[in-house]
């Protein structure tokens, strides 16, 4: 099917800073795709410039077939929900959720049925009359949501709307937007810092980190497959170590790093003896008490008990090593000397950042 | 709570309350005590004065003289001043702008006399602007703009232009450019974003600036008496012939009308400004 929202090459400068870096990307119809990365990554900026809101320096976006250079802002198919929310002051609840469909001069009893509509899907019933300034932040966030959802844009795009909440009610607002989504089969472009809202509700996510996106996939994806080192440490806890390729065999690596021996897939490019970074998440490491007291053995340094788990920072061959255990009824001893294990393909090897292989 | 985060704040008004509010009350008084002392050696206290001038019709076309003036001059300041505050707010070169506030407030460097004098000139018979309108394609005029309340109106919209724009202004810098934004991508076009976000937003300012030019318009008196020659006349026209002529009962009567006027249109504007933002306080 054809992509709902295609950049290519988007760049963004503002007085002569890029802010947006050569930004390829299909969104498909239909999906929750977020941006995620830091504050400052760009990934704003390029919600911006689909809403229209801002104009980019290079490259082109279409939404649905249709080049949107020149199209502005009021006549995109394309609706935004704010951080800030900006929710009419000077409007009620039913005013603010009608005032697209006032503007594009839609019946009155077809607006007050869809602002109806609305209303219940955001479980807002009744409050057609309050005024916004007396909606709790929650309240607030579901009438942002219903404003721009009531004109059933081809796309919606939502900028860290759930950013200013408490925890709780953000992972309450996840689900809903998440059940919102499905229910309209509408597209959802999300931009986020956290990576853990990202995970819990995208289909897919492109990652960002200076400008660039350096990966777009599936959660799993993602975390298992990371493609740079930013991506890696970003998303979940992960060991990123340095070390050299000693040998290519049957299309494997097989690393040395302190030391310690990984196995990872090929990537194009690879030369025996070329430096190579392996990203090892800290759920992969097994740990067992050293059996011999031979010199390169791993210390515990430091033990977090987590309840569910136990956070292990390791050092020893002039590494330090995160570790996750889970399942233990005792956490071992801080000191004590343990061998670490993992499985032969548990290690990926990842890229620079910026050179992702992202399309 | 403790007494002394109540005493506190009225302990901190209490200068200001003392130079603004003793003067204000004190003369109140007197001029209360004369508007009921009638006849030069203080034969009252009564209300002959009052009902004297009340059931006069001529006390009653001079006080809709003032309300039609100050009500018309209010009006085409607003109109006036509403496009210019968003002029103004567009000038992004600081130079251009600065220029553009030393010509808004130009009005103010003058005294009240010279200006007055300076539009008698240009609004006469065969002054600058009836040359224009007649040398102007149409061949329009001359017109009669002195002498009468449109010369007044004219004059006085000049002088107040600043008193308007500025709260304006200052309303329409509260406002969020993220409401524009909304506005924009809920699919409002230019005219609709002011139409429909700025200017319910800018409201408050816009009544801010009615009262202001409301207030100093029912109560000038310099433009009314120069530009009028003496054929528009005003409340505080005749306040001050009758103190003039030692009539000074009649005189405190006719202040405190024309002080009832002021309050009374800055409450009717207050209660307006209060329904209008119900809404946003909840």
């Amino acid at each position: 099917m054809q992509p709902d929202v295609v950049l290519s090459r988007v760049e963004k400068s503002f007085a002569g800073d890029a802010v947006v870096r050569g930004v390829d990307l299909a969104i498909r119809r239909g999906e929750f795709f977020s941006l995620l990365g830091p504050s400052g990554c760009g990934k704003t900026t390029t919600l911006r410039m689909i809403a229209g809101l801002e104009a980019p320096t290079g490259g082109s976006i279409s939404i649905r077939g249709v080049d949107m250079a020149g199209v502005p802002i009021e006549r995109r198919p394309t609706n935004l929900v704010f951080q800030k929310l900006a929710l009419f002051p000077h409007l009620d609840v039913f005013d603010n959720i009608a005032f697209g469909l006032k503007l594009r001069k839609t019946p009155a009893p077809e607006i007050r049925r869809r602002v109806a509509e609305m209303l219940d899907i955001v479980r807002l019933s009744g409050f057609e009359t309050r005024s916004v300034a007396s909606l709790s932040g929650g309240q607030q966030q579901r009438v942002a949501i219903a404003r721009a959802v009531v004109n059933e844009p081809a796309v919606l795009l939502l900028d860290e709307p759930l950013g200013a909440l408490d925890l709780k009610l953000q992972t309450h607002l996840q689900e809903e937007l998440r059940q919102i989504q499905r229910a309209l089969e509408m597209t959802f472009v999300y931009v986020t810092h956290n990576q853990a809202e990202a995970m819990a509700m995208s289909d897919r996510i492109g990652v960002m980190n200076a400008g660039r996106l350096e990966q777009v996939g599936a959660p799993a994806d993602l975390y298992l497959r990371p493609a740079t080192r930013f991506v890696a440490s970003f998303i979940g806890q992960t060991n990123l170590i340095d070390g050299r390729i000693d040998a290519i065999e049957d299309g494997k690596l097989r690393i040395e790093a302190g030391g310690l021996r990984f196995v990872a897939d090929a990537h194009a490019g690879a030369t025996v003896g070329a430096p190579a970074t392996v990203s090892l998440r800290p759920e992969q490491i097994r740990l067992t008490k050293a059996r011999d007291d031979g010199s390169d053995a791993l210390v515990i340094a430091d033990a977090t008990f987590m309840g569910a788990s136990v956070n292990y920072r390791l050092q020893g061959r002039g590494l330090t090593l995160l570790a996750q255990a889970t399942g233990e009824a005792a956490p071992l001893p801080v000191g004590a000397r343990v061998d670490a294990t993992w499985l032969p393909d548990a290690a990926v090897t990842v890229a620079a950042d910026g050179a992702g292989t992202a399309k | 709570m403790s007494a002394s985060t109540n005493t506190k704040p009225l302990l901190l008004l209490a200068p200001s309350a003392l130079v603004v509010m003793a003067p204000f009350v004190a003369s109140l008084v007197i001029l209360a005590a004369y508007s009921v002392d009638y006849g030069p050696n203080g034969v009252g206290p009564d209300l002959t004065i009052w009902r004297n001038f009340l059931s006069d019709g001529y006390s009653w076309s001079v006080i809709a003289t003032s309300l039609r003036l100050a009500a018309s001059v209010t009006l085409i300041t607003l109109l006036v001043a509403y496009p210019t505050a968003c002029a103004i707010l567009r000038i992004r070169n600081p130079l251009l702008s600065a220029i553009a506030y030393v010509i808004l407030f130009s009005p103010l460097l003058m005294s009240v006399v010279v200006r007055s004098y300076g539009w008698l000139l240009l609004l006469a018979d065969r002054g600058f602007v009836n040359s224009l309108l007649a040398a102007s394609p149409f061949g329009l005029g001359p017109y009669r703009l002195i002498y009468n309340e449109t010369g007044v109106v004219i004059a006085l919209v000049h002088i107040l232009l600043p008193f308007a724009v500025l709260p304006i202004i200052g309303a329409l810098l509260q406002i969020p450019p993220i409401y524009r934004e909304a506005a924009a991508d809920l699919g409002a076009g230019p005219a609709a974003i002011v139409w429909k976000v700025t200017f319910p937003l800018s409201l408050p300012g816009v009544i801010v600036a009615a009262e202001i030019v409301f207030a100093l318009a029912v109560s000038a008196f310099v433009t009314p008496s120069v530009l009028g020659g003496g054929r528009v006349l005003v409340l505080s026209r005749l306040v001050y012939e009758n103190i003039g002529n030692v009539q000074w009962g009649l005189a405190a009567v006719q202040a405190l009308i024309l002080l009832a006027i002021a309050v009374g249109a800055l409450l009717i504007l207050e209660r307006f400004n209060r329904s209008t933002f119900a809404k946003r306080a909840g």
